[in-house]
């Protein structure tokens, strides 16, 4: 069941050396680093996945072992990764670098699968064996919570977006998003289940050498966040130049329609499509998808459920309902469903949670034609260039110069303090912890964060506070 | 306000760096706070501040601060 990942036909190819990898030898290539994993104690093992093809062989290979594997940013921060490994206790953590600091109850051996921790007394607690992936939630602020994904769910997902996006096997796509971000690696996952090509890259459209990759070979297929269309799109590139691009999808939160008319017109027009889809990592993670047929009617939609999967809206008066256009908390169903979340090591033994059932924590309404339209975001969590961000965690990172107050404004994270000799710090701090989002942070200073009558914060009125 | 020194201001702005860092030393590469978010902010800045419009290959070549001043060099903001 689990091998299925890989269909028939399916090649991997390096676009540095454009060394191609498919049939047998892709095969050997991951039994190769499977034998590695599985001569280890039983348990997890974490891997920090950079978009290689040794990177794309590891994962595979821990696929194919039958043993949960944790999937890691290779720029994770120290703290977080130190964090991980102390809540899982994994049996080895793969892609870690000289430069990394071993931790505790580990030491760094040279393996056939390059360099690893192996931890000195496994942790021997059961693990569900549906198990297969385990995914943190949000960015770099160190929340040691991670999505729990059995194989079928993740091989439901890749079977529905393959019907949904019709990928074949001449399809050709290129990992121009992170591995280790959970869209990413469906890019990955849905090309290797239709038995298409996989071009793997390190970097966007953005990075040298990008465009020259997609004409080398050809490639069919680029995916990015708003961040990366609306970029783009403000650099006037055209579909024109790039004729072998026939499908361009886009997740990992709201695109303005504008751009969405912009791309979907200039795909039209040689044949191609612009797909919108609505997505979480907790449900492996795509759930919808606009096609190109529902446009102009549709636009600023995020399409219908993926074949297979429904979505319900849960209003705090009704329960949950199916009429159309109520407004509440979307709820979606489907075999893509995470079997829930874990929160240390002895939550990888739990069943599954869900049932099914996801959530999503996302506001919206479904019309009366099934179309669902996302109108806001339950709780605290944005999503930063794709990545979602609890703004709790970031305040609880700020804890050292408490009270701060975080909020999503203007696309960045804006964080409050009361005291102007604070400001500077903060910023020095967040903009470590934070790196990648450096350029999305803001620090500013505020006589006093307004409260509610209840003492909490009042973050509407500090969305509102004039700069 | 000279090309250089606006656009090293720019540079100093996004990256948060000091006042005087050396400009020879800014490249896409070594400056560990130039990541992939950061560039989109610098080139959204220099397009602001020097009134052009960057196409994808220029955006792309944008990775030293003396290649910025080559592609601004044409779009005709020449210092002196």
């Amino acid at each position: 069941m689990s091998s299925a990942l890989v269909g028939p036909g399916a090649r991997l190819v390096d676009a540095v050396s454009g060394d191609v990898l498919g049939g047998g030898d892709l095969r050997d290539a991951v039994l190769d680093h499977r034998e590695v994993i599985d001569a280890l104690p039983p348990g997890p093992v974490f891997l920090l996945l950079g978009n290689t093809v040794r990177d794309v062989l590891r994962y595979l290979a821990a696929w194919t072992s039958g043993r949960p594997v944790c999937l890691l940013d290779p720029t994770v921060e120290p703290d977080a990764l130190r964090r991980l490994v102390e809540h899982y206790r994994p049996t080895a953590v793969f892609g870690v670098d000289g430069d990394r600091e071993c931790p505790a109850g580990y030491r760094l051996a040279a393996t056939g699968s390059g360099d690893a921790w192996r931890c000195l007394v496994p942790d021997t607690a059961p693990v569900d064996p549906r198990l297969a992936l385990l995914m943190p939630t949000s960015g770099s602020t160190g929340n040691a919570k991670l999505v729990r994904l059995s194989a079928p769910s993740v091989l439901a997902n890749a079977r529905a977006i393959v019907d949904a996006l019709d990928i074949h096997a001449d399809d050709v796509a290129l990992t121009c998003l992170p591995l280790s971000y959970s869209f990413g690696l469906s890019i990955l996952n849905s090309h290797l289940v239709a038995g298409a090509t996989v071009v793997v890259a390190d970097g966007g459209p953005f990075t040298a050498g990008f465009w020259l990759t997609v004409r080398q070979h050809q490639v069919t297929s680029l995916s990015g966040v708003p961040f990366t269309y609306e970029s783009l799109a403000r650099h006037g590139w055209t579909a024109e130049d790039h004729p072998s691009l026939r499908v361009l999808t886009q997740a990992g939160g709201r695109l303005d329609p504008g751009v969405v008319s912009h791309f979907h017109e200039q795909l039209a027009r040689h044949g191609g499509r612009f797909h919108v889809m609505w997505g979480q990592t907790e449900a492996a993670p795509r759930m919808t998808t606009l096609h190109p047929d529902d446009l102009p009617a549709k636009l600023g939609s995020v399409g219908r459920p993926l074949p297979g999967t429904s979505v319900s809206v849960r209003t705090d008066g009704d329960g949950e309902t199916t009429r159309a256009d109520v407004v509440g908390e979307l709820v979606f169903r489907g075999p893509n469903v995470m079997l829930g979340y874990a929160h240390s090591r002895a939550d990888l033994g739990r069943g599954d949670d869900q049932g099914g059932v996801l959530h999503t924590g996302d506001l919206g309404r479904v019309d009366a034609d099934g179309v669902v339209w996302l109108t806001g975001r339950l709780g605290r969590e944005v999503k930063v260039a794709g990545t979602r961000i609890n703004l709790d965690d970031v305040e609880g990172l700020l804890s050292t110069w408490s009270p701060v107050a975080a909020v999503w404004r203007a696309g960045r994270i804006e964080v409050f303090t009361e005291r102007p000799q604070d400001v500077r710090p903060i910023a020095r701090h967040l903009g470590e912890r934070l790196r990648a989002y450096r350029s999305m942070l803001a620090v500013h200073h505020v006589t006093r964060i307004p409260r509610r009558a209840n003492h909490k914060v009042d973050y509407p009125a500090l969305v509102g506070h004039a700069r | 306000m000279s090309t250089h020194s606006s656009l090293l201001e720019v540079f100093v702005k996004v990256l948060d760096l000091p006042d005087d860092v050396d400009p020879v030393s800014l490249n896409y590469r070594e400056t560990s706070s130039w990541n992939s978010l950061a560039h989109m902010e610098i080139v959204q800045s220099v397009e602001n501040v020097f009134g052009v419009s960057l196409s994808v290959e220029e955006v792309i070549g944008f990775s030293s601060f003396a290649q910025g001043l080559e592609i601004l060099a044409e779009h005709g903001l020449v210092d002196g």
